[in-house]
């Protein structure tokens, strides 16, 4: 958890911080979500892959993964009365593929359970881990949002010094 | 008016920076009724074949872009894939499909590898390696598979079939770099 003298800026987003206080809070978010296990060594390689020349990389991929995500957890929403085990597979699936390539750890592990309640024809199994899978993610999106809206300050704050 | 046949002593004379190309001239005069003489200069035949060499040698030299199709049905890993692979100055085109896949090879003839997920709906990274090594047209394209799981015999069948590497997602700029030697 983030120490409270953070939670109190975040919570303020007009506070004049310094550009220098912004990007410890991003760095202190990121290593907290490393630490919790929500991202892993993947993420890491996002990040050394964007450069200069393409400064949104990064931001990029989190919302084509965000936007992925929600498409499958939606579909898997959809008629849980009848429980299509390989349709079911193959979402999850997918969403393990992008949440490895994301770096996502904590929503991968899930998937990766919910695959061997599928494997395994369980019904219930499967209501559960889909459960499991939800928290984790939307837990994810909330810490992937404070990222990006740090990131956007700190690169406002950085176009306006250059001006 | 006469012309006088060419003497290039007398031109180059006059210019001497134009001296290294006297092959590439004819020259003539003509005698104008004042008297004096006004060189005409003509170019050799031999001058279209220099400036026609030049160009096809300028063309031979210029940059082979290497072109890259990569084929994942994930939005997510395409980004990934293209990154890398343009980090690395390889031009990129992504597809979501082996069939749009397949539509493009027929348009983009030079295509240096192509690089597939295993794993897509309708058409796999399989059955795309399949139909690309069964065609005359691209067999000579090497291809890359890639896929999230480690199955040996997955990736048995697809060297045997006649893939160049197989990528364990997710991928990184190591694995891409040891691929570049294997480029057509």
């Amino acid at each position: 958890m983030l120490p409270l003298c953070s939670r109190v800026l975040l919570s303020h987003p007009f506070s004049p911080m310094s550009l220098m206080a912004l990007r410890e809070q991003l760095n202190m978010l990121v290593n907290s979500m490393y630490i919790e296990g929500l991202l892993d060594q993947q993420f890491q390689q996002l990040q050394m892959l964007q450069d200069a020349s393409s400064p949104g990389f990064v931001a990029e991929v989190i919302n084509l993964f965000c936007e992925d995500a929600e498409r499958i957890l939606t579909e898997l929403t959809k008629d849980q009365a009848v429980v299509d085990f390989q349709k079911v597979d193959a979402y999850v699936h997918q969403l393990k593929g992008s949440s490895s390539s994301v770096g996502a750890q904590n929503v991968k592990l899930a998937c990766i359970q919910f695959r061997q309640f599928c494997e395994e024809n369980n019904k219930d199994g499967c209501l559960n881990a889909l459960n499991v899978v939800k928290h984790h993610y939307y837990l994810l999106r909330n810490k992937f949002d404070t990222m990006l809206q740090l990131e956007q300050r700190i690169q406002a704050y950085d176009s306006k010094q250059q001006n | 008016m006469e012309v006088v046949p060419r003497d290039s002593g007398l031109i180059w004379w006059g210019f001497p920076a134009l001296y290294s190309l006297r092959f590439l001239f004819l020259v003539y005069y003509i005698r104008r009724p004042s008297g004096d003489l006004l060189p005409l200069l003509l170019p050799q035949p031999s001058l279209f074949f220099f400036f026609f060499a030049m160009s096809s040698y300028a063309e031979g030299r210029g940059e082979q872009e290497i072109h890259v199709l990569a084929v994942d049905d994930s939005s997510v890993d395409r980004a990934l894939i293209a990154k890398i692979l343009r980090s690395s100055n390889y031009r990129v085109t992504t597809v979501d499909s082996g069939k749009r896949a397949l539509e493009l090879l027929t348009l983009e003839p030079n295509i240096s590898m192509i690089i597939t997920d295993y794993w897509m709906p309708e058409m796999t990274g399989y059955e795309l390696l399949k139909s690309v090594k069964e065609s005359s047209k691209l067999r000579e394209i090497p291809v890359v598979v890639m896929s999230s799981e480690n199955v040996p015999n997955r990736i048995n069948r697809c060297l045997e079939e006649g893939a160049e590497d197989f990528l364990l997602k997710p991928v990184r700029p190591s694995d891409v770099s040891r691929l570049c030697s294997r480029m057509r």
